[in-house]
């Protein structure tokens, strides 16, 4: 029997989780900062006469964040990875004495990751990803360790997870720099459309509003020339900053954060990297695709861009890396070439035809606009009777909210549509902007279709796409399609081993067939 | 495919749910009107609340009646198709090969009557097939847990042979 591989995580784990905890009690102490302020400054004179009990209050303090220390300090020692034979444990005997047991076959991603504070201690940290619905949410395991002691891990366990198949090449996972090795390499150029393209409507029109609301502030407190104004004015100016640094991270984030974004197939393998201040490295095994997403936001469809995301468990849980790109915003001859490289099994997804809905949806979405007009008209009504709104007010906002949702509508039908096709099942959603799912049959893992009393008459269905995924990509809308297609589909889902039209045309050696 | 309906004491048992779950509705309502709207004699949320207890009440009268008599479902070699609804009608199918885990569960209710649900789940959801006679539901639970193991098995034997 093979002796078992023990270790623990670094201990710098210790510091990143103590930071992590800070952080977060930093939040909250800010939020209740802001919202006691005026009467925070106003006892801030009065410390001097509290003197003893401002020293206690700070030494308790530190006595608690010592304590905390001392307790990741102790969590740590106690923490062991083991690897023995075909499975992966994690041990922790602490109080709350935990074994977790994974089986490596079990296994579907094992990632890199190094933030800013790991690059500068040389460590590097390794996430692992079940095939597991009820984990599919978050990482299932993560293990900090030196750079080259986590890659050597990694190794290790894609070589455990496929031992019927062949080695990953070294130099595949090696990852080389140089930009020639890569199928696909964004350079400053194509980050910078990215993340012009990415920019959403919501976070601009709250950046907007952020600058404008600080500049009113700023000109009250100036006018009101009061203390209290003053401190009032803090407290607004400390919202509204946070608001607009939210904004403006969440625009800036499409240009920093897939800084470097490169990507490169190997037999049956996508090795993805990306980052500056938090370098990523994901492998991801082809087979455990169960989508491919190609999003437009509103600008990127007036300027014929496009961008494509993988649908897997393993990617885009954190809260930071949501989306699980593999071709930045770029032209669709580019995302076509890019995608013949990548992914050819998916490279059919810009050219295969997807009908809008048929005309006869518009009858059936008569009964939510009528539902949604008589609640809205209702609304109004009361509000009048409440004198919470004048009659032109009471007969207006319902007529302007009944344009807006027709307005939607019209962009829903313009947008939306779906193709059934023989091994894959295209849905095609969204507003003002666009996203297309394209799904193999045989990773649905079961639909659920729907039909309103209007739909039944009409012959029209619509439904829902469930997939293994994380929350956020788990259930796919199928708008409405006719209902003489069901039984194609349920054929096709339930045969979807046979006639597969397509076969993995990267062959064993790496190369394209 | 052959869909089979549901036994009389599922209609039974739908009935008696859809009325405690109206009773509560119409107990919350009448309390609201009570000790706000009509003191208050606020003529829109009266007019709401009237609204309200009507729907409620036909819910209740025709819902059961006519899920009852929706209601289908059909469970063979290759996938289970469940239909059900009143209104507003849906369809779940899953094939069997991508069944995960059998449970079988009765509430308090379902034991009343003698019935019980089988909840079967996949990697991207659980789908419930419902209102089973409770015998019903435990040869359905057996044929399926039968059925997913000649699956893991047909699977073995394919990947023994192409290695």
């Amino acid at each position: 029997m093979e002796t078992p591989i023990r270790f623990r995580n670094h201990i710098s784990i210790v510091a990143e989780r103590m930071v992590r905890g800070l952080v977060f009690l930093g939040a909250l102490l800010a939020g209740n900062l802001s919202q006691n302020l005026p009467g925070l400054l106003e006892d801030a004179g009065h410390i001097s006469e509290n003197l003893p009990a401002f020293a206690a209050g700070l030494a308790g303090i530190f006595v608690l964040f010592l304590i905390l220390v001392l307790w990741q300090v102790m969590i740590w020692s106690k923490t062991y990875i083991s690897i023995c034979e075909n499975t992966l444990v994690i041990e922790r005997n602490t109080m709350n004495r935990m074994k977790y047991t994974i089986a490596a076959s079990s296994i579907s991603n094992v990632n890199m990751e190094q933030n800013l504070f790991e690059m500068l201690i040389g460590t590097s940290k390794l996430k692992l990803d079940t095939n597991s619905l009820s984990t599919a949410n978050k990482t299932d395991v993560q293990i900090l360790l030196k750079t080259a002691q986590a890659e050597a891990l990694k190794q290790h366990l894609m070589s455990m997870m496929h031992q019927d198949a062949p080695a990953p090449q070294p130099e595949a996972a090696a990852m080389p720099d140089a930009p020639a090795s890569f199928d696909s390499h964004a350079d400053f150029g194509d980050i910078l459309a990215h993340g012009f393209f990415s920019i959403s409507l919501f976070s601009l029109l709250i950046l907007v509003l952020s600058i404008a609301g600080a500049v009113f502030s700023i000109r009250e407190a100036i006018f009101s020339g009061s203390t209290e104004g003053l401190a009032g004015f803090l407290v607004s100016f400390l919202v509204i900053f946070g608001l607009f640094a939210s904004s403006f991270w969440d625009i800036a984030r499409g240009f920093i954060q897939y800084y470097n974004f490169r990507v490169r197939r190997l037999e049956d393998r996508l090795y993805i990297q990306y980052g500056l201040l938090r370098k990523v490295s994901y492998t991801v095994p082809v087979d455990k695709i169960q989508a491919l997403k190609i999003n437009q936001t509103l600008s990127a469809r007036i300027g014929g861009r496009y961008m494509a995301e993988i649908i897997n468990i393993g990617m885009g849980d954190e809260g930071n890396d949501r989306n699980s790109f593999l071709v930045l915003y770029c032209r669709k001859d580019t995302l076509l070439k890019r995608l013949s490289s990548l992914l050819p099994e998916f490279a059919d997804s810009l050219e295969l035809d997807v009908q809008r809905q048929p005309a006869r949806v518009w009858a059936v979405w008569l009964i939510p606009f009528g539902i949604a007009g008589l609640l809205l008209g209702f609304l109004s009504w009361s509000l009048y009777w409440f004198q919470i709104l004048t009659a032109f007010w009471c007969i207006a906002a319902p007529l302007l909210m009944a344009g807006g949702c027709l307005l939607l509508m019209i962009l829903r039908y313009l947008t939306c549509g779906c193709a059934l096709k023989e091994d894959y099942v295209l849905a095609v959603n969204g507003y003002l902007g666009r996203r297309v799912t394209m799904a193999a049959y045989h990773q649905i893992q079961y639909v659920e279709l729907k039909q309103n009393p209007l739909a039944m008459l009409l012959h029209l269905q619509k439904g829902r796409l469930h997939l293994l995924a994380g929350a956020g990509n788990q259930i796919h809308d199928l708008p409405y399609f006719s209902s003489k297609k069901i039984d194609f589909f349920r054929r096709r889902l339930l045969h979807s081993k046979e006639q597969r039209g397509y076969t993995n045309p990267i062959n064993e050696k790496g190369e394209q067939a | 495919m052959k869909y089979e309906n549901l036994s009389v004491q599922a209609l039974k048992c739908m009935y008696v749910s859809t009325a405690l779950s109206s009773l509560l509705a119409l107990a919350v309502l009448g309390a609201v009107n009570y000790f706000y709207l009509i003191p208050e004699d606020i003529v829109p949320g009266k007019l709401a609340s009237l609204i309200l207890a009507v729907l409620i009440c036909l819910n209740l009268l025709f819902s059961p009646w006519f899920r009852y008599h929706r209601y289908r479902y059909s469970i063979n070699q290759e996938c289970i198709d469940i239909r059900e609804g009143y209104l507003f009608t849906r369809r779940d199918i899953v094939p069997i090969e991508r069944l995960h885990k059998l449970q079988t569960a009765k509430g308090p209710l379902d034991q009343i009557f003698g019935v019980a649900k089988v909840i079967v789940t996949t990697a991207g959801g659980d789908v419930t097939i419902r209102f089973l006679e409770e015998k019903q539901a435990e040869e359905i639970a057996d044929s399926l847990r039968r059925r997913i193991n000649q699956i893991v098995t047909e699977q073995r034997n394919d990947y023994g042979n192409t290695n």
